[in-house]
């Protein structure tokens, strides 16, 4: 234990000697050596810092100097002694600030001190608090001092850390402005207006201009002003600027290499406080590809304004914000009338498609272009077709800014139109109903159109031959031909020159006819193919030749008769009885050559009037043919027609009696003729009912060489002689004439007859009345 | 008042509420300033704005910053600046009161413009003393004053009990807190 014992004190106003109570409160870290510096005393506070401070122990084992920075000595203490000295207490490290003062009659020395610490870490680390300390002890003060500083070195930092992230934030704007304008194809510069020069010109006024900085730097701007447009300033920019005036100008300059360039000069004017300018800080901005963008806007708005279709253009809202004049024209609404509304509530009408004009919305919604045609209805009520052509314009980001639309009157074509439908109608309607077929081809030889006539000819439908070629069609066509027939091509046949075609199955003659249909172009023609069935015409045609090659035969052979023996008449003398002889010959042939005539024009008159001229009249049948039986004489043949009673004796007919006889007559005459006078001819009148309708026949029977069923299957053909041998009269003619008159009088003739046995004869007639 | 106290402001909203409440904060107050250097003095008026900003800000009664700033205060601003002085200061809560008049003289020493308030116990028992505020500022920073008392009770972990005897705003010449703990 420390022991605390008086001391003396020595300082400059005298001689003070405290209590050791008080000594002890004033310097609790004091520490007393003897001479041999061995402990001797310590204080309470010190023993707290320095428990191993115990008296006795030498003062060397305990503390050591730290300055001076020499070992701890009894001549040291002498020397430094009064001196503020700094020493370490070797266990704890802790380094005191004190001085040695020699004690007063007892030889030693006195420490004077306290433990030093910068900062509130030490202390706490050291065990000690401030109650170790003597209030008038500044070690509180010295640690705040400590801690002050602490926090602004820690300011210091901090502000170093917001300067250094400004900084940063400063460097990338700057970055971020540089690629701004690099990105904008502009240039930064400064101007001195006092030397009319350059003082600064951004990177890329060369790659900009064509020119070198250096170049322009002793000109300034005027090396670029080759004709300048001065801009309207924008006010709001004004408004931005404060005590200072913007200045904004477009320059044209045609660089080095000739090429006309344009720039816009958007730049601050600095002013002296006075207000005297002194120079410009701006930006000089490549605006070339905007000039001529302008332009051609100027030249599009010049085309819109101008063109005869009608333009307008609206917002993105589809309210109208401009039109021209042929808009007006076509609609009779004004631009005043239209402005900011909505052209479906302007000009839609009762006959408007309204889901057109639905579609058309959602297409422009959608961004997309819309086309339609429209019935629009006018201001003064009429009524216009237009087709119109909307389209979205956007803006630099893509998105929608308004439209235009673009409409063009279409009414007149819209009424060519449905007259051409209607016409087209008709057309599709006739040609669906005539009997021949019709086949278009396009310009280039495709098929374009056929008729329900051509359909049946080849057998397929249209929707078939859509896509063919001529080539497919001539394949088709030439498959419905008689095998071995090869049909001329279709694009082969000219106007002048059609050909006929064999179709097989069933047998058919085709006549094949083109025409040409002019196109957009003399040489661009469409082909219209007409196929005629004209089976029967040729069959006609061969009749009326075989017909007239028959005829003359047949009229040349008494003719050559006569002939022969009127020229033996004039050559020749002969006696009576021969000239008689020749006189009946001449006589018989001219009287069949003037039968044959007339059942000739008899033939032609019935053919050509087809009973048109028939005096027709209803009458009892019977009396018809009593009255033509018994006037019936035939040369060298004593037999009568036995008239037999029958269930159509008292029936009547409507029939043209005279030319009845003359049927009856022939029936009558052939009887005669051949049955060579031998067996009975009967005639009576049989009825029967045909197809629920009463009929009543003449049917005259004989007994004589009847017919074998070749000679009966030809027995109305012209000319035809059932006896050939000529031992027969005849013109060959009678059965004709006959069937001619009898079915002109809307009845029938039935032929049955049996070689060697005879032949029966019916005409049937219908009944007339009740 | 020293830029400790508006950087303190300043640490508590950030740390609470993001930088930009705070540069809103400072935008409504129509302070500038970029950082608050701590040992440099600012206008009192300065941090009054940024309290009634806050509270404008945050939508919170200017009475709740402050005792919560005060709370802050102690815990955060003043343990990470004089944490171990202050610990020096005492071992309890009833230790660090009764030496505060002694800690704002040396404060005082160091930083002759500051004004630091007085603060006087009497009435001290084993659990409870009665705190005597005394300031040159206008009244109203009496519930920052709550925050502290509340800071330095949870710094010893001892919660304080801190009732308002008298306050200036209705007439005291000075503020009076009774201020208690549970017995140990």
């Amino acid at each position: 234990m420390s022991q605390l014992v008086r001391q003396r004190v020595t300082a400059g106003v005298g001689t003070i000697e405290p209590s050791p109570e008080g000594f002890a409160q004033l310097f609790p870290f004091y520490f007393a050596c003897d001479a041999g510096l061995v402990l001797t005393q310590a204080g309470a506070s010190l023993l707290r810092m320095a428990p191993d401070a115990r008296v006795g122990t030498p003062l060397t084992d305990l503390f050591g100097f730290k300055r001076p920075a020499l070992e701890l000595s009894s001549e040291r203490l002498s020397a430094f002694a009064s001196s503020l000295v700094v020493i370490q207490h070797r266990s704890s490290g802790i380094l005191m600030r004190g001085q040695f003062l020699p004690t007063d009659g007892v030889a030693g020395w006195v420490f004077l001190g306290s433990p030093w610490f910068v900062n509130g870490e030490a202390l706490e680390a050291s065990g000690l608090d401030l109650d170790d300390f003597p209030p008038h002890d500044s070690i509180a003060e010295l640690l705040l001092f400590g801690q002050t500083q602490q926090m602004a070195i820690n300011d210091l930092h901090l502000m170093n850390e917001r300067l250094e992230r400004k900084r940063r934030q400063v460097e990338e704007t700057e970055e971020l402005y540089r690629s701004a304008i690099s990105a904008a194809n502009a240039v930064p510069y400064r101007e001195d207006f006092q030397r009319d020069a350059f003082i600064h010109v951004g990177e890329g006024f060369a790659k900009l201009t064509g020119l070198e900085a250096d170049q322009v730097r002793p000109s300034g701007l005027r090396a670029l002003d080759q004709g300048s447009e001065d801009v309207d300033v924008d006010p709001t920019l004004m408004q931005s600027v404060d005590r200072t005036t913007r200045r904004r100008r477009e320059y044209r300059f045609v660089t080095p290499a000739g090429e006309e360039r344009w720039f816009s000069d958007a730049s601050v004017v600095v002013k002296s406080p006075a207000g005297t300018p002194l120079g410009a800080v701006g930006l000089l901005h490549d605006v070339t590809e905007r000039r001529r963008a302008d332009a051609q806007l100027r030249q599009l708005a010049s085309v819109a304004a101008n063109t005869t279709s009608a333009v307008g253009i609206t917002n993105a809202r589809r309210e109208i914000q401009w039109v021209n004049d042929a808009f007006v024209r076509l609609t009779g609404y004004s631009l005043e009338d239209l402005r900011g509304r909505l052209l479906r509530d302007v000009v839609a009408g009762p006959l408007t498609d309204m889901e057109m004009i639905d579609r058309g919305k959602a297409a422009m919604e959608a961004g997309r272009t819309f086309r339609g045609e429209l019935r629009l209805q006018r201001k003064d009520g009429g009524v216009v077709w237009i087709a119109l052509d909307v389209q979205a314009v956007l803006d630099a980001d893509g998105a929608i800014s308004g439209f235009t639309a673009v409409g063009v009157d279409i009414t007149a074509i819209k009424t060519y139109e449905q007259r051409l439908e209607q016409l087209t109608g008709e057309l599709n309607a006739v040609l669906g109903v005539i009997p021949d077929g019709v086949v278009a081809l396009t310009v280039d030889g495709h098929f374009a159109y056929c008729n329900a006539a051509f359909e049946g000819l080849v057998g397929r439908r249209d929707d078939e031959l859509a896509g063919l070629g001529a080539s497919g069609l001539d394949d088709l066509i030439g498959s419905r031909c008689v095998p071995g027939e090869r049909p001329a091509r279709l694009l082969d046949l000219t106007e002048s020159q059609g050909d006929l075609l064999r179709f097989a199955d069933p047998a058919r003659t085709i006549e094949r006819t083109v025409r040409t249909i002019k196109g957009d172009s003399a040489a661009a023609q469409w082909r219209a193919f007409y196929l005629r069935d004209v089976t029967r015409e040729t069959e006609l045609d061969r009749m009326k030749s075989e017909f007239l090659t028959t005829a003359a035969h047949e009229l040349r052979t008494p003719m050559s008769s006569v002939h022969g023996f009127a020229e033996l008449l004039v050559s020749r003398e002969f006696d009576a009885e021969t000239r008689r002889t020749i006189a009946r010959t001449i006589h018989r042939q001219s009287s069949l050559l003037v039968q044959m005539v007339n059942e000739l024009l008899d033939l032609a008159r019935i053919d050509s009037g087809r009973g048109r001229d028939f005096v027709m009249e209803v009458q009892p049948l019977s009396p018809i043919l009593k009255e033509t039986a018994a006037s019936l004489l035939i040369p060298d043949d004593p037999r009568h027609v036995d008239l037999v009673a029958a269930a159509g004796d008292a029936l009547q007919v409507n029939v043209d009696a005279s030319k009845l006889r003359l049927a009856i007559t022939n029936v009558i005459a052939n009887a005669f003729k051949y049955s060579r006078g031998k067996g009975a001819i009967r005639a009576w009148l049989p009825t029967r009912t045909s197809f629920g309708r009463p009929q009543v026949g003449i049917c005259v029977q004989d007994e004589g060489v009847g017919m074998t069923a070749e000679q009966l299957g030809h027995i109305f053909d012209r000319f035809y002689r059932a006896d050939p041998s000529g031992d027969v009269q005849g013109t060959g003619l009678g059965m004709t004439l006959v069937k001619e008159i009898v079915e002109a009088m809307q009845g029938s003739v039935e032929v049955n007859s049996e070689f060697g046995r005879g032949t029966t004869v019916t005409l049937w007639l219908p009944v007339a009345g009740p | 008042m020293y830029g400790l106290v508006n950087k303190a402001i300043e640490q508590m909203v950030c740390r609470d509420h993001g930088e930009a409440t705070w540069q809103a904060i400072k935008q409504e107050a129509g302070v500038e300033v970029e950082a608050f250097v701590s040992n440099a003095a600012y206008p009192d008026d300065l941090t009054y704005r940024l309290v009634g900003a806050a509270s404008k800000v945050l939508q919170t009664p200017p009475e709740e910053i402050l005792n919560g700033f005060g709370e802050y205060w102690v815990l955060h601003t003043a343990l990470e600046s004089y944490g171990p002085l202050m610990r020096a200061h005492g071992k309890t809560a009833r230790e660090f009161l009764l030496k505060l008049p002694q800690f704002h003289a040396r404060v005082q020493m160091i930083f002759p413009e500051l004004r630091p308030p007085e603060f006087e116990c009497t009435d001290v028992t084993g659990h409870a003393l009665v705190l005597h505020y005394r300031t040159s500022r206008p009244a109203g920073l009496e519930p920052f004053v709550e925050g502290l008392l509340k800071g330095i009770g949870e710094m010893f972990g001892t919660p304080l009990a801190v009732q308002r005897l008298e306050d200036r705003a209705t007439g005291a010449d000075h503020s009076v807190f009774h201020v208690s703990w549970a017995a140990a």
